[in-house]
């Protein structure tokens, strides 16, 4: 159809996006499970690999903005809509933060506390996959609204769930027999995995207010 | 002078009726008032030009069924001027129509000349009717519109998208309609006295309306984008919609209509949706007391000021 060539190109560019930060997150997961298994030189690749596709996805957001203000969509839509890439976008860069913690400071984590470091970074950066299931349902306009707004619910309940993970190991950690600089600094390890879920959700509040707004 | 009474009325009517074509855009957000206003000028100057001539012999000859002197013209068109003036100052959405057909039936008494009460009856009915009718239509089809986003369609921001734009173009066709319908207004009851051209006459119309609208036009589409109740992209859409639908129906039954009443009638409409609470009910008292006092404040003082001059120079 020849109308909204430009909005259209929006579209497209905001689901590119949408594809480059999941390959970001998951790039930054498999980061940390190599590092968590000893594995340091896999892990420094998957997170050479992260910080790459985060970097591509910030150009892919450029081209949104530039587009976006050279005349796609109407004003009043243009705000919600680059509100909206710049908090999926955020997720992408909490998750190259977050791998760059562990190779950048190298927490030590202790040997019973992998599987739950594991657990809540699976948990944390696997909420991914439920928000580019919410965004893609929203802009490619095939869903309902209310399945839309199921799909941002179940982020919320994901972000619950490492919440929980986050409370049960932050008290392991400070019950533990460490030093108390080596329990600040896990505890700095577990905060900056859990951004990312925070910042997801964010993204997931972002949609569900998009939602509500084309509700009538 | 009596040409400067026209471009006063004109100017009223683009002060008052810009709410009409654009505050729903404008009060959603859509576009700002500046781009509204370049729209309107556009538009209603275009309208004026192109269709203009139609309702300027109606308002010359319909009413009253004789020529005016230079006085009772000038008269009828202060006093019809001016009470838009004073609703547009309390941001009353009213109908220059209404202020204009008050004023001449005013000096056609006055004047002791015959008025045609028939069709002023007819006129005065669609004054009510109007608004009530798109009223339903805009709650109708914001219901329907509610059923199709929530049953097949995400409401994504390209279907709103899509929405606002044709939310936008209806405000542009909405302001040719107000260059069509109420150029004729400001400058029908100056065209019978031959001062100018009727092509002259219309362009003037419609430049004082779209200086009207710059100068003076954003109080009432503030009351009509966001005073009645606060609107959204599909609510702005519904109304512009309904009004236009509402109008061009009265259009076919040949009996002429008021665009504020009909846009206040689809806004309202939209606003019922939400329930009573979403509806500012002291804005819409005063809007209709604006419609009542315009026409009535109108017709008496133009009556009584002709009377008065009459007898003070006699």
């Amino acid at each position: 159809m020849a109308f909204f060539k430009k909005e259209k190109a929006v579209i497209e560019l905001i689901l590119k996006h949408l594809d480059m930060v999941e390959d970001c997150v998951k790039a930054s997961l498999n980061a940390e499970e190599f590092y968590l298994q000893d594995d340091i030189s896999q892990a420094k690749i998957h997170a050479r690999s992260s910080r790459s596709l985060e970097s591509e996805a910030d150009l892919i957001r450029h081209d949104i903005r530039d587009k976006l203000y050279s005349g796609a969509y109407l004003p009043l839509l243009r705000e919600d809509i680059y509100k909206l890439v710049e908090s999926i976008d955020r997720v992408a860069n909490a998750a190259e933060a977050c791998c760059d913690f562990f190779l950048n400071q190298r927490p030590a984590v202790p040997k019973e506390m992998k599987s739950h470091f594991l657990a809540v970074a699976r948990e944390s950066l696997g909420i991914i996959v439920s928000l580019k299931l919410a965004v893609l349902c929203y802009f490619k306009g095939d869903c309902k609204i209310e399945t839309v707004r199921d799909h941002t619910r179940e982020i919320g309940f994901q972000e619950s769930r490492v919440d929980k993970h986050e409370w049960d190991l932050t008290k392991e950690i400070f019950i533990s027999e460490m030093d108390f600089a080596h329990k600040l600094h896990l505890k700095l390890c577990l905060d900056s995995i859990v951004e990312v879920s925070d910042r997801a959700e964010d993204a997931g509040d972002q949609l569900e207010l998009a939602t509500l707004k084309s509700m009538v | 002078m009596i040409l400067g009474a026209g471009a006063y009325v004109g100017w009223n009517i683009g002060a008052n009726d810009t709410a009409n074509c654009v505050g729903t855009s404008v009060g959603c957000g859509l576009i700002s008032f500046r781009n509204a206003v370049i729209l309107v000028a556009i538009f209603s100057i275009l309208g004026a030009l192109l269709q203009g001539q139609y309702v300027m012999k109606t308002i010359g000859k319909g009413i009253v069924k004789s020529d005016l002197s230079y006085l009772a013209v000038i008269i009828a068109l202060v006093c019809s001027g001016f009470f838009v003036t004073l609703a547009t100052f309390f941001r009353i959405p009213t109908s220059t129509s209404q202020a204009i057909v008050g004023g001449v039936v005013g000096i056609g008494l006055a004047v002791n000349a015959e008025v045609d009460f028939s069709k002023f009856i007819v006129i005065a009915e669609s004054w009510v009717i109007c608004p009530l009718m798109v009223m339903a239509l805009s709650f109708g089809l914001m219901h329907l519109l509610r059923l199709i986003l929530r049953r097949f369609e995400s409401g994504s921001f390209l279907f709103q998208n899509t929405l606002g734009w044709l939310a936008i173009g209806s405000s542009c066709y909405v302001a040719f309609s107000m260059g069509a319908n109420n150029a004729g207004n400001a400058v029908g009851p100056i065209a019978n006295l031959g001062i100018l051209p009727p092509k002259l006459l219309l362009l003037m119309g419609g430049l004082s309306m779209a200086v009207g609208a710059a100068t003076y036009g954003k109080k009432v589409a503030d009351t009509v984008g966001k005073g009645i109740t606060p609107l959204d992209i599909p609510g702005a859409f519904v109304a512009q919609v309904s009004a236009a639908v509402g109008m061009h129906f009265f259009s076919l039954l040949g009996i002429p209509v008021s665009t504020s009443s009909a846009i206040v009638g689809a806004v309202v409409g939209v606003g019922l949706v939400k329930g009573m609470k979403a509806i500012s009910k002291r804005t819409i008292t005063t809007i209709l007391l604006g419609w009542l006092l315009t026409p009535t404040f109108a017709a008496s003082s133009s009556f009584l000021l002709y009377k008065l001059i009459k007898a003070f120079f006699a």
